[in-house]
């Protein structure tokens, strides 16, 4: 199990900061608890991970100038911060996200042709 | 782009630990908070929702190191909190704290002083390109004497130039003096004549307008000069109006066209002169005889330029026997070498002193820090309890000593820059220290300061940091948090104070060999009384018409007018620097005497009153008379080393003696027989190390024209006098120039008693702190000592014990370090204090005076520093004692 779990963390790692990205994009301005609730809601069955492990990604994101976060208060009236894309990430999610196409492409080619 | 803005926020998160860690907790409280209500929403009781949100949400803890991974740098933000709390740690013992930054202070400054000065001294003096393969050349005879070079006639000069290949490019420089006739009377100006591609050799950039070049020196062009920052300053207020102006120098007219920066010295000018030099030039004039210094090719070495050099003079020699002695030999030298000569082993030898003192100093530290250990025992053993690795703990206490050596490094800095500015002050003039040394706190000395703060942090810091930790961290947390295992550590402390002894001794020893000499050097009678006495030369400027009669005339005139100034007593002629003359020596010849080849005798022009002015009495026959001097006669005087070596038990009176060298002058004396007519007592005329030399003196009249100087005895204070006696000398002649007054004092403490007096001074600062330090050293060990036997003591008091046996217990304690720490000492000195042979006169290495009164002090201190401790021991209340257990 420590080794299959492992692969499916590795397979996340790289893939975790785009898909945060692409959630926050369509969604617009979302809390952690929101965009993870999102994100089990779009997976066919629950999603893989812990809804902490998205804190890294999103710190990562707003390191990078992509996201922002502020606080504002929720529906019920309770404090959460919100992440929105900015401007950069939005231009940096056109990159990632033909990046990612590019290398979907080839990965199915290299699956599918090949004998 | 966004990584690098990534870099940068996670370094800056660094310093934000804790609003980032606030504003990570509200967040994930509110995630938390959102999925039990989800939970709840789905029919979970509170208690369950709450659970398996947890489980939802993964370890809370885990997730937030995580996050704290990404954000920043976690080992920079752990270095950052070890400095908060190791700064909150010190601020909490000031005591401790002073003392060790003191302590370190004093260490670090030492050594970055000496090394600034070593820098600029020996390793770095010149400010010119490539100076590390700049060469003098020097011819020496059999017997090592120097005997030709580093000034070479043109035709010779030139000869070596262009036969040799070992030289990148060669400079002919050489000094002259002329007058100038300025706003304010006459000034003499030291003015050097250099090849044209002077400045291109030394590769320095004038600070004003422009160096000459080759194109100065055609037949047509305007005469230029090249003026030095110094003389800028002194003569002309630092004006740069300088530039272009012409100056009329001996009565011809150069035009300045450049001023260079500051350390620029090149055989130490006020003015650099451009002149070619040619085969034909007279090698008489000081044009026509240059000194000979060039660049060696990239990775020729000295050796083997002189091997060509010796192939090349062989040649010559066999053309010009009489110029090359038998098997005389080449020197090539590097002119550092050249100008630093034995400097450079004073240099080494303080800069080993300083250095034994920074050790002596972080003992002393690492000292405090383990008695600081112990204090802190409990605090160490509770942060591995809850679960601090070693290496953390040791790391946190390494950032300490870290802190501690920033504060020394800082104070020390400082302490530095204040003991660069009085060093340099007391730097010998010219002895070993070039004109172009500028003693400073520059870039690479702050390097070197940053450099041995790091290094003593570990030399002072690793060792207690390891020794906490190794210590069995069970025994901390015991309830009373008393230790018993304090052996090995009493130990290690007792170690580091043997240590202190010994280095302290080392350089207690060096310093004390040093007084000896210098008090044996003030203590030698120099055979004259050199008070109140001043010395000027008397700068004439080149006049066809000038004959020996009339400057005869004129320097009478100036002598009577003189000599009637308020303060003045008398005042004589003399050639160079009484009575040491200009060190000008001559063969010697007896007719019908056969003397050895190698006799000769010291030549001192004077009038007939120097002896008189100086205090030096007459043991036979007489002096000079007025007669003698004004119809030049040939009558010397000589010293009674010299009528004791070459006449012995005879009567050197009315004998006849022969100085060849006067032939040979410049202006030659074409008769050089004299009759000796008196015997004068002998006086130090080469200095207080050495024995008198054989000294002849001449009346002055027989070498005229030429410049001297006047001696004046006054009154009081010598340099009064200067501006009354310039007065006297422009009513006799109002072209003529007093120049460079000083004092006779002075002059003799420059050229004998400089040296000796830097490094006595140096060293024993050195040697005083390291006292200082040991002194606190032993009184810290024993006084942590006696604080932890406090209950023992009190336990004997209460029992009836005497307060005398226990003090005798402490002081016995004490006094068996010092003297472990005197024995490996006295055996490190035999071995080192040979090194300061050099540095000794008359003084041995191992001067059982010295050592008897160094080993005396160091009891004394180690005594006193035992003493206060016993007696505060055993003031000790037993029961107040035993009550705080």
């Amino acid at each position: 199990m420590p080794s299959e779990d492992r692969a499916r963390v590795e397979l996340l790692q790289g893939t975790l900061d785009l898909i945060v990205l692409r959630a926050l994009s369509t969604m617009g301005p979302q809390h952690a608890y929101g965009l993870a609730a999102r994100l089990d809601q779009l997976a066919d069955h629950p999603f893989p991970l812990n809804q902490g492990t998205l804190y890294v990604a999103l710190v990562r994101l707003e390191q990078k100038g992509w996201i922002k976060g502020a606080w504002q208060t929720t529906e019920a009236g309770r404090e959460a911060k919100y992440y929105s894309v900015t401007r950069s990430g939005a231009r940096a999610l056109g990159r990632q996200t033909e990046r990612w196409q590019r290398l979907v492409g080839f990965v199915n080619k290299l699956l599918l042709h090949e004998p | 782009m966004e990584n690098l803005r990534r870099a940068l926020l996670r370094l800056l998160t660094v310093f934000r630990h804790g609003r980032s860690e606030r504003e990570l907790g509200r967040e994930v409280d509110a995630h938390l908070v959102e999925l039990q209500r989800e939970f709840e929403r789905r029919g979970f009781s509170p208690e369950d929702a709450r659970l398996a949100a947890k489980r939802s949400f993964g370890g809370v803890e885990q997730v937030k190191e995580q996050q704290r991974d990404a954000r920043s740098f976690r080992w920079l933000e752990d270095l950052w909190r070890d400095i908060g709390y190791g700064i909150r740690t010190l601020s909490r013992t000031r005591g401790f704290t002073i003392t060790a930054t003191v302590t370190l202070a004093l260490g670090i400054s030492a050594v970055t002083v000496i090394y600034s000065v070593l820098r600029n001294v020996v390793l770095e003096p010149f400010p010119y390109s490539r100076s590390d393969r700049l060469v003098n050349v020097l011819i020496r005879d059999a017997s090592d004497r120097q005997v030709r070079g580093p000034y070479f006639p043109a035709e010779e000069f030139l000869f070596y130039q262009q036969q040799a290949t070992v030289f990148e490019d060669v400079v002919g420089t050489s000094r002259d003096s002329m007058l100038w006739q300025g706003d304010n009377g006459p000034e003499r100006f030291d003015v050097a004549w250099m090849t044209p591609n002077g400045f291109d050799f030394l590769g320095v950039k004038p600070m004003l307008g422009r160096v000459f070049d080759a194109s100065d020196t055609a037949p047509d062009a305007p005469r230029v000069a090249v003026m030095c920052h110094r003389a800028w300053v002194r003569s002309f207020g630092a004006d740069p109006g300088v530039l272009g102006r012409t100056l009329v120098l001996d009565g011809t007219a150069w035009t300045v066209i450049g001023v260079m920066p500051p350390r620029f010295e090149w055989n130490i000018a006020d003015l650099w002169l451009p002149a070619v030099m040619n085969p034909a030039d007279d090698p008489r004039t000081p044009r026509g005889t240059r000194a000979f210094q060039a660049h060696l090719r990239p990775g020729v070495s000295p050796r083997e330029a002189e091997a060509q050099l010796t192939v090349i003079g062989a040649r010559r020699a066999r053309e010009f026997p009489n110029e090359y002695p038998p098997q005389s030999r080449f020197q090539v030298i590097k002119v550092i070498d050249w100008v630093v000569r034995d400097f450079r082993g004073v240099l080494y030898t303080l800069f080993g002193a300083v250095s034994l003192l920074l050790i002596i100093a972080c003992c002393n530290v690492a000292n405090m820090l383990l008695a600081r250990a112990t204090i802190r025992e409990r605090e160490i053993a509770i942060r591995a309890a809850i679960g601090a690795s070693r290496s953390r703990i040791v790391r946190q206490l390494l950032v300490e000593s870290a802190l501690l050596a920033a504060g020394g490094l800082i104070a020390g800095s400082l302490m530095a820059y204040g003991g660069i500015q009085a060093l340099a002050q007391l730097l010998p003039p010219g002895g070993g220290v070039s004109w172009e040394t500028q003693i400073r706190l520059d870039r690479p000395v702050l390097v070197f300061a940053i450099i041995v703060a790091a290094a003593s942090t570990f030399g002072f810091g690793l060792f207690p940091a390891l020794q906490s930790v190794r210590r069995d961290i069970a025994a901390g947390t015991n309830v009373a948090g008393r230790t018993t295992a304090g052996r090995r550590q009493t130990r290690m402390r007792s170690g580091l104070v043997v240590a202190q002894v010994a280095l302290s001794i080392v350089l207690l020893l060096g310093a004390g060999l040093l007084m000896r000499t210098f008090v044996k050097l003030i203590g030698v009678d120099l055979g004259f009384d050199p008070k109140h006495v001043l010395i000027a030369g008397v700068a004439f400027p080149p006049r066809q018409t000038m004959t020996p009669d009339n400057q005869r005339h004129i320097y009478r005139q100036i002598v009577e007018r003189s000599a009637s100034v308020p303060g003045v007593r008398s005042v004589a002629l003399a050639h160079g620097f009484p009575p040491f003359g200009g060190q000008m020596m001559s063969p010697l010849e007896v007719p019908g005497v056969a003397l050895e080849p190698s006799a000769q005798a010291l030549l001192l022009f004077c009038s007939e009153n120097l002896p008189g002015l100086l205090g030096i009495p007459m043991v036979k026959g007489r002096g000079f008379s007025t007669l003698d001097t004004e119809q030049a006669r040939q009558v010397v005087v000589v010293n009674e080393t010299f009528a004791r070596r070459y006449f012995g038990s005879e009567d050197p009176l009315a004998r006849v003696i022969r100085l060849p060298r006067l032939t040979t002058l410049p202006r030659p004396i074409t008769d050089p027989t004299f009759e000796v007519i008196g015997v004068m007592r002998d006086v130090a005329n080469s200095g207080p190390r050495d024995l008198p030399a054989p000294q002849v003196l001449l009346p002055f009249t027989l070498r005229l024209p030429s410049g001297y100087a006047l001696v004046v005895r006054t009154t009081d204070e010598p340099l009064r006098a200067v501006n009354a006696l310039r007065r006297e000398i422009q009513v006799v002649d109002a072209q003529v120039a007093l120049a460079d007054p000083i004092t006779l004092e002075r002059r003799i403490q420059m050229n004998f008693y400089a040296r000796a007096s830097f490094s006595l001074l140096v060293l024993g600062i050195f040697a005083g702190t390291g006292a200082v330090l040991v002194a606190l050293g032993i009184y810290g060990v024993l006084a942590y000592t006696v604080s932890q036997q406090t209950r023992e003591i009190a336990i004997r008091l209460a029992l009836g014990g005497e307060s005398g046996d226990v003090i005798r217990m402490i002081v016995r304690f004490g006094l068996q370090l010092v003297a472990a720490g005197l024995v490996i000492g006295l055996a490190i000195s035999l071995a080192t204090n040979r090194l300061l042979t050099t540095q000794l006169w008359n003084t041995s290495p191992n001067d059982p005076v010295t050592f008897a009164v160094v080993v005396l002090l160091i009891a004394i201190i180690g005594a006193l520093a035992c003493w206060i401790p016993a007696r505060r021991a055993v003031r000790v209340q037993p029961m107040i004692a035993l009550r705080h257990e």
